[in-house]
Formats: structure tokens, C-alpha cells, sequence
């Protein structure tokens, strides 16, 4: 049995064993150890190894290395997607200007986004998009997610000379098929197309021009392995990091823990306490955006209107201006915008100036409010308490410090 | 009142002692019989943390001594003991 306990021994840290191995072999030969005495020994190197000065090093290694083999399993599990990706231009050949042409280009984007053509697109038998996602989620969930994260519109910029206007726009469409992201990007140039027709725009003769086909990727966009593999290890060090200053430290960090833990409860209890701030916003476009308008906003006379004006660099003249207002009232927030929308336009309409005031995005409710931000007032709270922490702890190292 | 680092004071407290001497110490007067690692990892926190240094020795049983922080830590849990022994003694109407 003293055989196997030398050997267990020598699973204490190499440092340990220079500066302790000697008395130990020797405590071993006096007493007369038997299985406990092995567990112990085996317990006891192993409690010695994860607290020992490299600690750090050995959890950190040992996490980032199982975040590596995390990240790796996960980044082939994950299914691959393509992006086919179209450019297209339009515009007319002269008249107009680019903020019609850009508003063409964004009705029409709408009439391809919608909720129908979409749905259409989804469940086309050529296409049979999100099969297996259409088993179990609403078709309503897969639109939105089509729409907000797999579609993208983007307006490359303004490439002509004012007088003859055109807009370089591309349309990409992200998808685990790499062929039927090209055959969607396709049928949406055609929506664009389509759409584009009918516009009603000013200016002769309208231009849509395919710069690039929708391409056939060759590559996956994602998973994007360097990114996941990256997180893992690095998440994993973290891990590593905090598991060994709590196996290091135990009781500083279980006080750290608590005190963090209270900080952050009492920050989001307090919180509560905070009347909930709404802010409702909408947007109008003003072509001209003159002095005579400008003394019509400040006249609006609604205090805590807050008013906003851009300056569209695109469209001499033309300025796009944001109403909003907050109140701990989502509705009379929402009602004091649309009173001043509704005001604009009526004013709009008395001076014969129709047309020039175009509601971009009209008052919403707001859904959720402003302010308080609960989550940055707990994060602050648990910011406190490991304030708190440090403090008591420096005050008890003192206490135990001086002399008695 | 297992506690190894309580133990190891109580017994260096009558004087400096080597490992197996502070083991068979602790059998004696607590009953309880710590194993080699048990010991010698209560041994290395206890000497990181300044409570017992090792005495000068030319023999490879190393002796220790407790220090006046370590002294100072036994009163203090001394003292704790005894107010929850009076407690508990108080309550179960034996004092």
C-alpha cells in the first residue's frame, strides 16, 4: 500500500512536491496506511492541482479546450446557409428627382415584403420553403423572420446626375439551399420589377436595369466557423477564469456573489419604482422645407413635443421631420403625436399644399416603454454590491491584520 | 468542531510539532483521525495564510509552530465554540 500512495503523491503539483514531498514521504512511512489513507492521498492531490498557482492556467486551458470541442461540434451541427445576392438600378431618364425615385424603390419593397407575397413565395411547390419550420411554427413567425432576417434590400447609393436620376439597390436572400436562394432572389427581381411598372413616378421614361444576376453561391455565409470557434474558446476561458477564483478564493467569492446578487435585486425592485416613461414618434417628409413651415412647427404650441428636423442631402429642399412625445401614458403620447400630424397636414391642406406633406411613419403606440431601463439599473446595482464587497472584505483584512 | 485548520492550532497550540506527532495528537484529543492529505493540505493553506510556519529542521519530519495570527484565530473560534456550547447547553437546561 506505501507503493500506491507514493505513486498517488506524485499527482500533487510538481511545486507542491519540492516544497512538501520529503515531510510527506516521511508521515506516510510513519503511519500504517491502508484504502483510506489512498483516497485521502488521491483527494488531496486533487484538491491540490485544481488550487494550486497555475489554477488559473490549468481551468483556463481546460475550459477553453472544452469550448473549442463545444464550438466545433455545434458550428457542424448548425445547417449551412447561402446568400444569393442581386444589384439592380432604376430611374428614369430625365425629370424626377432621387427622393421619388428612392420612394419607388421602397413602395415596392413593400408590396414584395408582404405578408401575401410572401406567403405565396413560402408555400409555392417549387420553392417549398422552411418545410420542416412550417411544421411547427406559425407561418406568420416564418414571414417575419423571411422578412426581417433572411431578405435584404439595400440601397448601394445615388450613381447619376440629378437631372436623371437612378438608384443602385441591391437584393440578397439567405437560405440552407443554395440553389433555391438564387430561384427567390430571382422571382423577387421579378416582384420589383412588376411593381416598378406601375409606379407612378415623375419623369419620363422609367429605366430598371439588372446589374448583377442573383448570384449561385458557392460558399455557406454561416455558421461562420472562425467567429463560433473563436467564442468558444474565449468563452470557455472566461468560464475557466471565474471557476478558479472561486475554487481559489471560495469565500471571497461566494461573498462577491451574494452581495452582487442583492445589489442586482434591490437596483430591480427599485426600478419599479420608477413610473414607466413611453415616447411615441412619427416621421413626415416636407418638400419644400421652407421658413413659412418653420414658423408653423414652432406654432404648433404642445409643449414637450419634441421636434426633429434632417435635412435630406439627396433632395435639395426636402427635409424629413420627427414628432415625438413622451409621457407615462403610452396612449397620450401616441395622441399628442398624431394631434400634431394631424395638424400639419390639416394646415397642409388649407394652404393648398397637399402633396408636399407625406406621412413616412404615422404615431405608434409604443409597446414598451423608454425608460426606466430596468436592465441597466439592475447591472448597476450588482455593480454596487461588488463595491460593497470589496469594501467589507478590505475592512475585515484589516481587522485580522492588526495586531492584538 | 472537525474543522482540520481548528484541529492543527488546538494541537500546535501545547507546542511545535511534525505531521504524524500533530496526527496521532489529534486522535487523542478529538477523536478524529485526519488522513495525510487531508493534513498536509490543511498544512500548506495554513502556512499560505501565515497561521503556522515551519520550524528549522535537519530531519525530514518537519516541525511546525503556530504563529500569533494563528493564535490569534484559535481564540477567536475558542470563543465562538463556547457561546454556541453555552447556547445549546442553555437551551437543553444542562448548564
Amino acid at each position: 500500500m506505501k507503493r500506491w500512495i507514493a505513486l498517488a503523491a506524485r499527482l500533487y503539483p510538481a511545486a507542491w512536491r519540492k516544497r512538501y514531498g520529503n515531510e510527506f514521504q516521511a508521515l506516510i512511512e510513519d503511519v500504517n496506511p491502508g484504502w483510506r489513507e489512498l483516497l485521502d492521498v488521491i483527494g488531496g492531490a486533487t484538491k491540490m492541482q485544481l488550487t494550486s498557482s497555475a489554477t488559473y492556467l490549468k481551468l483556463g486551458a481546460a475550459f477553453a479546450l472544452a469550448g473549442l470541442v463545444v464550438a466545433t461540434v455545434a458550428s457542424f451541427v448548425i445547417p449551412k446557409e447561402y446568400t444569393s445576392i442581386a444589384v439592380m438600378r432604376f430611374g428614369v431618364k430625365s425629370g424626377g428627382n432621387r427622393l421619388t425615385v428612392t420612394d419607388s424603390i421602397a413602395k415596392a419593397e413593400t408590396q414584395i415584403l408582404s405578408r401575401t407575397s410572401l406567403s405565396k413565395l413560402i408555400q409555392d411547390p417549387k420553392l417549398d420553403l422552411y418545410a420542416k419550420e412550417r411544421e411547427s411554427e406559425p407561418l406568420e413567425d416564418i414571414i417575419e423572420n423571411m422578412r426581417t432576417r433572411a431578405i435584404q434590400l439595400v440601397i448601394i447609393q445615388p450613381m447619376s446626375p440629378s437631372d436623371a436620376p437612378s438608384v443602385a439597390f441591391s437584393i440578397s436572400y439567405r437560405y440552407t439551399d443554395r440553389t433555391k436562394a438564387r430561384n427567390v432572389v430571382n422571382r423577387l427581381i421579378s416582384g420589383m420589377t412588376e411593381a416598378l411598372g406601375k409606379a407612378e413616378i415623375p419623369g419620363e421614361g422609367k429605366n430598371f436595369e439588372i446589374l448583377d444576376q442573383a448570384s449561385l453561391p458557392r460558399f455557406a455565409t454561416s455558421p461562420k466557423r472562425t467567429v463560433m470557434l473563436t467564442t468558444g474558446v474565449l468563452g470557455g476561458l472566461c468560464l475557466g477564469l471565474v471557476c478558479a477564483v472561486f475554487i481559489k478564493h471560495p469565500q471571497r467569492s461566494m461573498v462577491f456573489t451574494y452581495m452582487g446578487l442583492i445589489g442586482c435585486l434591490v437596483g430591480g425592485a427599485g426600478s419599479l419604482l420608477i413610473p414607466n416613461r413611453y415616447i411615441s414618434k412619427a416621421v413626415i417628409r416636407v418638400v419644400p422645407f421652407d421658413h413659412g413651415f418653420e414658423q408653423r412647427l414652432n406654432g404648433l404650441g404642445r409643449p414637450g413635443l419634441r421636434i426633429q428636423v434632417i435635412h435630406m442631402t439627396g433632395a435639395p429642399g426636402a427635409a424629413a421631420v420627427e414628432l415625438s412625445f413622451e409621457d407615462t401614458d403610452p396612449e397620450k403620447a401616441k395622441a399628442m403625436v398624431l394631434s400634431a400630424v394631424n395638424a400639419l397636414t390639416a394646415v397642409s391642406v388649407e394652404e393648398h399644399m397637399q402633396g408636399n406633406i407625406v406621412v413616412l411613419d404615422n404615431a405608434n403606440l409604443p409597446q414598451s416603454p423608454m425608460y426606466p431601463n430596468r436592465y441597466v439599473i439592475s447591472l448597476l446595482g450588482f455593480g454596487a454590491g461588488l463595491a460593497i464587497a470589496t469594501v467589507m472584505l478590505l475592512i475585515q483584512r484589516r481587522r485580522m491584520l492588526r495586531p492584538a | 468542531m472537525t474543522d482540520p485548520i481548528i484541529l492543527i492550532l488546538a494541537s500546535l497550540a501545547a507546542g511545535e510539532k511534525h505531521g504524524y506527532a500533530i496526527m496521532e495528537d489529534i486522535t487523542g484529543f478529538a477523536g478524529v483521525r485526519l488522513g495525510p492529505g487531508t493534513l498536509y493540505g490543511a498544512i500548506t493553506r495554513m502556512e499560505e495564510r501565515g497561521l503556522i510556519a515551519a520550524v528549522e529542521s535537519t530531519d525530514r519530519r518537519q516541525p511546525y509552530r503556530i504563529t500569533p495570527q494563528g493564535r490569534r484565530q484559535l481564540t477567536e473560534a475558542v470563543a465562538s465554540m463556547d457561546r454556541i456550547t453555552a447556547a445549546a447547553a442553555e437551551r437543553l437546561k444542562l448548564a
